[in-house]
């Protein structure tokens, strides 16, 4: 039970530097991060929607960070970055099939990006990442409660 | 039921936090987003046309699609005709930690005010016949032709200017040799 809840402490740390540094480097550089919302071809009609992604998905990112660290949140941010990340891979598969040429901008356009197959396995592992902590939280409540 | 519903709450809670935030952010920078997306192509073209506000020389800007692409090999060939100038559509700081060798800077994102400084090589290179190959990131990188367009806006012609496709990525991970300002 210890090994389980020291290696959800660590998957939740990491998570958490992970979603903190790219929500800060995309909120350094909204316009870029706007423009490359745009690039993905998903909500490029709606122009105020791009806007609100631009602007809001990056202090989401930021507060989830934080808030899977405090042991009251960790839950919930857990569920919030399996769902988010899905539907990270799920963009990302479907710029694949349309053969859209677009870099992930993951963390803004500071670092050099890596190819999608690449950025597609690392949200795969932080899927999994999040969902051992939501395993190993569940496991720790049901073993409190029974 | 209510464990679910609890989720849902504190999720709506973060994603209303999150907007609010976010727009605050962006009201109290100085460089703050539109609140309608405007594409990086029609920004560009937009402060060219204020930029050329009065001047003859104007052209219609052209989408980036037009602008030839060229493969390493090609630019290799370009480069050993020593006809041609390089320019990095690359933003300024990038530029300056490492460049292609003789490679002028001209970044998408600060076109208007590169160009009083790079302009006149331009000018000088088109009107003794030499091409003018942009380059950026890599091949996902629009910013090149986005400054292809903008330079074909600004009066050079369309045949003169081809873009390095794979740009910076290749050229750095080819080992080639690279210019640090």
């Amino acid at each position: 039970m210890k090994i389980c809840l020291g290696i959800s402490w660590l998957c939740r740390l990491a998570l958490a530097v992970v979603f903190v540094a790219a929500g800060i480097f995309k909120l350094l550089e909204p316009q870029d991060f706007a423009d490359a919302v745009h690039a993905f071809q998903i909500v490029s009609g709606v122009p105020w929607l791009i806007t609100l992604i631009a602007l809001a998905l990056p202090v989401f990112e930021i507060i989830t960070g934080i808030a899977i660290l405090i042991p009251r949140w960790s839950l919930f941010s857990s569920v919030n970055l399996i769902f988010l990340n899905l539907g990270f891979i799920g963009l990302l598969i479907a710029t694949k099939v349309r053969d859209i040429s677009v870099s992930c901008s993951c963390f803004g356009s500071f670092f050099k990006t890596d190819s999608l197959d690449v950025v597609i396995w690392r949200d795969v592992v932080f899927v999994l990442m999040a969902g051992f902590v939501v395993f190993a939280a569940l496991r720790s409540h049901r073993s409190l409660v029974g | 039921m209510r464990p679910t519903l609890n989720y849902f709450c504190w999720t709506a809670a973060i994603a209303i936090l999150s907007i609010a935030v976010g727009y605050g952010i962006n009201a109290a920078r100085p460089d703050s987003v539109p609140l309608s997306y405007v594409s990086a192509g029609t920004r560009l073209t937009e402060e060219i046309v204020q930029f050329l506000a009065g001047e003859p020389s104007g052209q219609p800007a052209v989408a980036p699609g037009h602008i030839t692409r060229i493969s390493l090999q090609q630019f290799d060939s370009l480069v050993a005709t020593g006809d041609v100038l390089v320019v990095d559509a690359r933003p300024d700081l990038f530029f300056r930690f490492g460049h292609i060798p003789d490679a002028i800077s001209l970044p998408r994102k600060d076109f208007v005010e590169h160009y009083p400084t790079a302009g006149p090589r331009i000018d000088q290179a088109v009107q003794a016949g030499h091409t003018i190959c942009l380059y950026c990131a890599d091949e996902h990188c629009p910013d090149a032709g986005y400054v292809a367009a903008g330079l074909v806006q600004m009066g050079a012609p369309i045949q003169q200017i081809v873009v390095y496709e794979n740009g910076w990525a290749e050229w750095e991970s080819e080992g080639r040799q690279v210019i640090s300002e």
